[in-house]
């Protein structure tokens, strides 16, 4: 087996939790914080645009990074960090839903 | 004296914008004649043509139905690729090229899906569906439905990237590193997050006809 491709699986997993969180934390931000919507529509003519833009870039420059640096992982990490992208992807679901329910009925 | 010709034909021959895009795609008559200097000039006619069609094409591509059926049929064939991937898996059956393609066409169809309904979610929902929906009898839905949808959309192809990267393993090494069963939970939670999002997707549609109606 070649050791590169769990070493990206490991990167792109590791990755995605990173954009997973970038998007939950900027959009709860971007709700509770006018002048950064207001960045972000400037940025690009539309703040869903911009989240878009940032987290596709962020993706790509993470995998790339933590593919590219010398660490070495233990085979059990691979599996590990996957059930973590899995139960990381329900929370993001989770707390983007409650956000946005709270904040129609003006809870926060 | 009239004739016929002059309702028939168009008085000067109707120019389609060499530069402007048209929003919507539209059919006419009159679009298929040439503007007077490609008339005139009937060695550049076969541009003149194929520019024209580009346009169209363009225009065909933007107009709303078109872009709201690439969004749902890409977001389809993406979550039917998922679904196949998990039998696969489950099964432990088919190459591992069939995998990779398999994933590769949920990545592509996924990529598809975002690109058509980001472009009509930016350009027309904010201004024509939007104001229904807030004015209609379930302003929620935008509130709720649309906001959660929109963002957890950025979900997908970062976690189906990842399981596409996960085919590129051998069998054997998916069985080695004990990772079949979580990568199974990935595949099918891609596909759910899928039909999630199209479930909302209706949702927001519904709402949108009600707020015509009433």
């Amino acid at each position: 087996m070649s050791n590169n491709k769990p070493k990206l699986v490991i990167s792109s997993a590791y990755a995605s939790i990173i954009t997973i969180v970038f998007v939950v934390v900027i959009t709860i931000w971007a709700e509770l914080s006018v002048p950064l919507k207001d960045w972000l529509k400037i940025f690009s003519g539309h703040h869903w645009t911009s989240k878009s833009i940032f987290s596709v870039l962020l993706y790509a420059v993470a995998t790339i990074i933590l593919y590219v640096l010398p660490n070495k992982h233990g085979q059990d990490r691979l599996k590990t960090i996957l059930e973590f992208l899995l139960v990381i992807t329900l929370l993001g679901v989770i707390v983007i839903t409650l956000f946005f329910t709270g904040h129609h009925f003006q809870i926060f | 004296m009239l004739s016929a010709s002059q309702f028939i034909l168009p008085a000067r021959p109707f120019r389609v914008p060499r530069i402007g895009t048209r929003s919507e795609f539209r059919s006419s008559y009159f679009k298929n004649t040439p503007p007077i200097f490609y008339q005139q000039n009937w060695s550049v006619y076969p541009v003149w043509k194929c520019y024209n069609c580009l346009v169209d094409i363009i225009s065909l591509l933007q107009s709303k139905p078109v872009l709201i059926g690439i969004h749902l049929g890409s977001a389809i064939v993406g979550i039917d690729a998922f679904l196949w991937l998990l039998g696969k898996l489950k099964d432990n059956s088919g190459s591992q090229k069939s995998r990779i393609v398999t994933a590769g066409i949920g990545v592509i169809a996924f990529i598809a899906s975002w690109i058509a309904g980001g472009y009509y979610y930016v350009v027309y929902y904010g201004t024509i569906v939007k104001p229904v929906i807030k004015s209609g009898v379930a302003p929620w839905v935008h509130n709720i439905v649309m906001e959660t949808k929109e963002h957890i959309f950025l979900f997908i192809i970062p976690l189906s990237v990842t399981v596409f990267f996960i085919t590129l393993l051998e069998k054997d090494d998916i069985d080695r590193l004990k990772i079949r069963n979580i990568v199974l939970w990935l595949s099918g939670g891609i596909a759910v997050l899928g039909l999630l999002i199209g479930a909302m997707g209706f949702a927001i549609s519904a709402a949108a006809r009600w707020g015509v109606i009433n």
